[in-house]
Parts: C-alpha cells; structure tokens; sequence
C-alpha cells in the first residue's frame, strides 16, 4: 500500500465513520499556582522525594563543595560525565572534581579521544553532573535538553545522577513548562528534551519497586541558591 | 459491522484458558494484589488531582476532534518529520511494517536491534520477523526481557512479566546467564542491567514506539520508568519508531493534558521517570543520539475501526488501569484474553483486529460493572462497546446456537405480552420458587443450561409474586 492509498483509507474511514464521535464538552481546568516562589520550591522538593529522589536545598557553592564531597565518598566515585554549562560554571563545579580527586568528561575533553576510548569512557563512569532546563514544581521534574556538550548520556549512563538546578528554573505546573516551550518556539525544541522524575524505577518483578534497572540508582537534585 | 470479518467457527480456547488459568496457583498469587496496588494507586491519584475529571474530558475531546481529521494530522507529522531530516514510511498492515522495518535493516547493514517496550510491534510480530532475517533482537524492558527468555507474550500492557513469580524469574534468568542467580528482586534486575548495557553499547540500531506524536512539531513521546527507551535513543546510530495511526496528537500543548493523566491511571505517578521528547534525528555537533531517525505510521485494521461504531476505542493510551481495575483480568491473568491486548480494551481490540467470529467470547467477558470506564484517563466507555460487540455477534452466523436463539425469542415474546408475563411468573413460583422457599438458590440448573451453576448459584424465583403481594398488602 503507499503513502496516496493509505492516506486515502484513512480519510474515508474518519468521514465515514462521523457519526460515531463523542463530542467531549470537557469545562474549564485549573493547574498548580503557588501563592510564591517560597512555596513552589517546598513543592518541588516534596515531589522530588515523593519521586524517590534525594533533595538538597544549598544556599551557596561551598555547599556544594559538601555535598559532591559526600556523593564521591559514598558512592566511590572516580569518573564522571559532566555538561558544560553556565550554572555549573557559576558554582564553581569542574574545581571541585579536580580537588576531589574526580576524572572529569565533558564534550571538549571526549573530543581528545579516540571513538571506541570514547564510549569505554562514557560506559564506565560513575557519576553523571548536569544542570537543567526548567525544573517543575508540581512533579519534582528536572527536565534537560539535548545539545552539544549537554549529552543525553550524563543523566542517564551512570549509577549516579546529581541535577544542579537554580530557582530561577522552576516553574509552577506542567502545563507551565509547555507553554514555555511553545514561547520559545517550536523549531527551539531541541532533538530530545527529557523531563526525569526519580531514579531509574521497574515494578516488572511482582510489582516490586527496584530502582536503578538500566539508569541511575540514586538521583540527587540540588536547589542552589546564584 | 462494516468490514469485520465473520468467518464463523468454533473457538472453545477462551473458556479453557480461564480454567486454566484459575487453577494456576503461582498466577493467582501473581494476581492477588493487583487491585490494591496499582488499581488503588490510580484511585488515590486521580482524586489527589485537582479537576482530574475536566482534564479527562479534555484528552478524551483531543482524541475525538485529532481522529476526525486523521489524515490531515498525518500529513502534517509525515512534513514535520521531513523537515528534521527524518524518514517516514506507510504502513498498511503488519507485513508492510516487517517489510519495511526489515529493508531499513538491510540497508544499513545492522546485525543486532534494541527495542524498548512497544506493544504495535507486539501487535505486528516484529521480532520474529527480523529473527527470521537473521538480525538479533533484544528486547530491553526488564518485563520484556523475561518474557523474551522465556519464549513467552506479555501478559499486561504495562508490566508484561506480571503473571511470573520471582522464583520463576530467577530460574529463567539463571539458565540465560548460564550460572545460577538468587530469587531476589534486585539482583535479578542487576543482571539485566549488566547485560543488556553491553547490547545498548553495541546494537546498530533501536527500536521503539511512541506513546505520542505531536504533528505541529515532528515530535515523538517516549515514556518509561525503567530509562531503556532513553538508553535505545542515545546509544545506537539509527531509531526506528513505529506508531499507530491514531497515537497522533495535533500540538504541542495538548501533550501535557495526556502526561497528566496517563502515569497517574497507570501507576499513580504523577509523571513516570522518563518523559523524553524526541525531535528529529541528533544536530550538528552533539555527541550521542542517532544519527538517522525513521518513523513508520501503521493503519493494521485502524482505519476500519475509524469508520465503525466502536471508534472510541481509538482512544486508548495503553496505560493498563483498565486492565488492573477488572475484577475478570485480575482473576485470569493477560494469557487467557488470546490476543496480544489483554484485560477490557483487549476484550474490544482483539476481536476488532483478529476478527469476532475467532473471540467471540471476548465481549462476553465482562460483568459490565463499570470499573474500566472508571478507570480510564480518557473515560472510554468500555462497557458500551462490548455491548455493541455483543450485538454484532448476536446478528452474525457465528452468533448464538440455534437452542439460544429459540430460548430468546420464547423470552422477547413473554416479556412483549402481559397475559404470557403473567402467566410465566405464575408458573415460576408455583413451581420452583416453591421447592427452593428455604434455600433460595438453585445449585444446579438441568443440563444445558449447567454452565450458569458450574461456579455459582443462581438465585431462584421467590415464592409468591409481588402483583400478588400487593394485591394483598397493597390494600391494607
Ligand atoms: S482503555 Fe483506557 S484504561 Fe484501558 S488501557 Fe486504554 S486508556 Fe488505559
């Protein structure tokens, strides 16, 4: 069949087939609307660990500092896969790897090796760093956008994701985030945009909550006061 | 029905499927806590949701305008996909899709495929298709996974393993990995994990479906919890997606409507762990995702659907609740439904795709209580449609048997004539509702009609008429 008939089926079908529509008349729908910023970041992180995330509220890099200290210890943590980006650079992230003791990837640093090095890299690291997008209040979503030096991989290869999200970034309810994206414009939407809410997660094994399946095992978001 | 197919022929499968599976007691066990999990889930979530009843009824309005003009949202998606730099492929049925999926195959010269969970391609028979062309196929879904080594189908939309034990599993699991591994949840899981990275890492290409398209934008949806769709869109060089026809949404802006309402009818998660929008193939410069994206759209009886009476069922998100809210699925598992959607909606859909004569108990499998319709985040009116699937058959040779029929027509006339009305009921409790004053129930009916008692009782005539109780009483 080609794409002339096919499409000819399918338009006969949904002419013919007319007067079996429902017609829904759904009314009027609210969504989430904080009172202010105060309370959509407390929402954020209750949904955050709702979602079986663990939630840090850092009000400087120092903080910071503490934090990825603690994550490396515990975690043993020798390689990550880092994005380049402005938050990470406000807070001074890439030094603190380096005092850390942390081997650190991001896309310059990957370019520098041969593919198949490449991917053994990427394959093997322990701990993944990104920043974010938007976070949204109302799910405890952290959601990241593809580009170049912001790999797919980061937050989702390692054993260990950690989200460095400002609070500039939250907004209040999903219908938030897309009507966002539709302002910035459809032909801005980059090749994947994921919103993540909670570590890898299966139910497959007798409904069985097991976390870490084929993502991260433990998802760490940081609030970071700039 | 326009178009359906009513061969006639005698199919007794479904009936000794549910014995069957009634008897297993690991799939009872596997089946016990299926309402108060996930079917409570959904309750709670949907009531901790602020006018979730108007966001319904606005999927449930999407869906109804989008199939209306179906073919001009296609066209449009079929544009923006090409704008991107992707490919798309039409595909009237499912040996069009295999023949098509297999071609791309070929030409990029691939020997190993990932695929994260998609029941279309369940639907069409895909692995075994390109198994028989020789390219390895493996499936990526921890659920999945086990029903793959264990040479099995899935048994429910969300969660295909459901109806296997952990013991069961680890026995599976243990002769896959040549070694043995423990009955234990996480480490079971550890082990897929181990390896099936090290087919991501190497497969040419991925496989996936999609659980929406946004026309406007060439976007398609990807949702998981367990990250494997995710994992099947970075790693390899070449996604293919497959979707049915009616999985296409006009715009962006109507997606969060579905997004709200499907994880929390499915799991009671306000969004699962993974909601990826996926937009063309990667861009100049980025490092990981695929380099070539295909999409093929597949029709597969939908357009048939699209011109019937049973439209709304077109609607479907495949998120399950239905599945887990049915007191018929929760006692006889996903195997006994015989097609490859299982609980009410497969009830619906596997006559509609694999013809009614062939299932014709299907739409009688069902006590029409309801719970499905209340479950489903687009409130399809499931009950309905298998009353209509009911007519149908009734109206078609393969329909009822001659004795069923002569017994309905005795019972349209009786209820049809006052004197006869009067006349049967007279007879009833004079007779039967006599015998039974003390029991009230009648254990076993005459041969024949045994069946209706085999598992129950069936609640006998009373005693004395009401007309005849209140001729008395009533004056009083
Ligand atoms: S019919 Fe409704 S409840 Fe059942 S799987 Fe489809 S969307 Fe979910």
């Amino acid at each position: 069949m080609n794409r002339e008939q096919f499409l000819a089926q399918v338009r006969t079908a949904a002419a013919s087939g007319r007067m079996y529509r429902v017609h829904p008349r759904p009314h009027a729908h609210g969504q989430y609307d904080p009172a202010n910023e105060a309370e959509a970041q407390a929402r954020f992180q209750r949904e955050v660990i709702n979602a079986g995330g663990a939630f840090h509220q850092l009000n400087e890099g120092l903080a910071l500092r503490d934090l990825l200290a603690s994550l490396i210890e515990l975690h043993a943590c020798r390689t990550a896969i880092v994005w380049r980006h402005p938050a990470l650079e406000r807070h001074g992230v890439y030094e603190m790897l380096d005092e850390l003791g942390v081997t650190w990837l991001d896309a310059e640093r990957a370019e520098g090796l041969v593919r198949t090095e490449r991917r053994a890299a990427w394959l093997a690291a322990d701990l993944g760093i990104t920043a974010a997008d938007f976070a949204i209040a109302e799910t405890g979503s952290v959601v990241v956008q593809s580009r170049r030096s912001q790999e797919r991989m980061a937050s989702l290869l390692p054993k260990l994701h950690l989200a460095v999200v400002e609070p500039a970034m939250i907004v209040p309810d999903l219908f938030d985030l897309f009507a966002r994206l539709e302002q910035n414009g459809l032909d801005q939407l980059p090749s994947n945009l994921t919103l993540i809410t909670g570590p890898s997660k299966t139910g497959d094994l007798e409904l069985r909550l097991v976390t870490g399946v084929h993502g991260p095992r433990a998802w760490h978001v940081a609030l970071v006061r700039s | 029905m326009p178009g359906t197919d009513y061969a006639s022929s005698e199919h007794h499968e479904f009936l000794d499927a549910t014995t069957e599976a009634l008897a297993n007691a690991n799939l009872q066990l596997a089946l016990a806590n299926l309402g108060d999990t996930l079917g409570q889930r959904n309750k709670d979530a949907f009531a901790a949701l602020p006018d979730a009843d108007a966001l319904r009824e606005r999927a449930r309005a999407i869906k109804d305008a989008t199939l209306a003009e179906l073919d001009r949202h296609l066209e449009t998606l079929e544009a923006s996909v090409q704008r991107l730099g992707g490919q798309v492929h039409f595909a009237g049925d499912g040996g069009d899709a295999c023949r098509i999926i297999e071609e791309i195959l070929r030409s990029g010269g691939a020997r190993r495929v990932v695929k994260s969970k998609s029941m279309t391609t369940e639907e069409i028979h895909l692995n075994r298709a390109l198994e028989a062309a020789g390219v390895e196929v493996v499936e990526t879904d921890f659920g999945e996974f086990i029903i793959q080594v264990a040479k099995q189908r899935p048994s429910h939309l969300v969660a295909p393993a459901l109806h296997l034990r952990t013991p069961e599993v680890a026995q599976l699991l243990s002769n896959h990995a040549k070694r043995s591994l423990p009955a234990d949840a996480e480490q079971l899981a550890a082990y897929a994990r181990e390896t099936l990275r090290e087919k991501f890492a190497t497969a040419d290409v991925g496989i996936t479906g999609a659980n929406f398209a946004v026309a406007e934008s060439g976007t398609i949806v990807l949702i998981s919890n367990e990250g494997n769709a995710r994992l099947t869109v970075t790693m390899p060089r070449v996604h293919i997606a497959i979707m049915g026809i009616e999985k296409v949404i006009p715009k962006l802006a109507d997606l969060p409507v579905f997004l709200k309402v499907l994880a929390r009818a499915a799991t009671g998660q306000t969004l699962s762990v993974y909601t990826s929008l996926v937009t063309g193939p990667r861009r100049e410069g980025e490092h990981d995702g695929p380099e070539e994206f295909h999409l093929v759209l597949l029709d597969n009886g939908r357009s048939r659907i699209l011109a019937g009476p049973l439209r709304e069922s077109l609607f479907c998100i495949r998120c399950g609740a239905c599945l887990n809210a049915c007191p018929v699925y929760r006692n006889i598992g996903g195997h006994a439904y015989g097609g490859v959607y299982a609980g009410p909606i497969g009830a619906v859909l596997t006559p509609l795709y694999d013809g009614l004569a062939e299932n014709k108990h299907l739409p009688h499998a069902s006590s029409l209580c309801g719970a499905c319709q209340t479950a489903c985040p687009v409130k399809i009116a499931i009950p309905e449609l298998l009353v209509k699937l009911r007519g149908a058959l009734h109206d078609s040779p393969a329909g009822d048997s001659r004795i069923e029929r002569l017994a309905y027509q005795v019972w349209a006339r009786a209820m049809r004539s006052p004197r006869l009305y009067r006349l049967g009921t007279w007879l009833a409790t004079r007779t039967i509702g006599r015998w039974t004053r003390k029991t009230r129930w009648l254990k076993r009916l005459p041969s024949g009609l045994h069946g209706w008692t085999a598992a129950r009782d069936f609640p006998a005539p009373a005693a004395e008429r009401f007309r005849d109780w209140w001729a008395r009483e009533g004056k009083r």
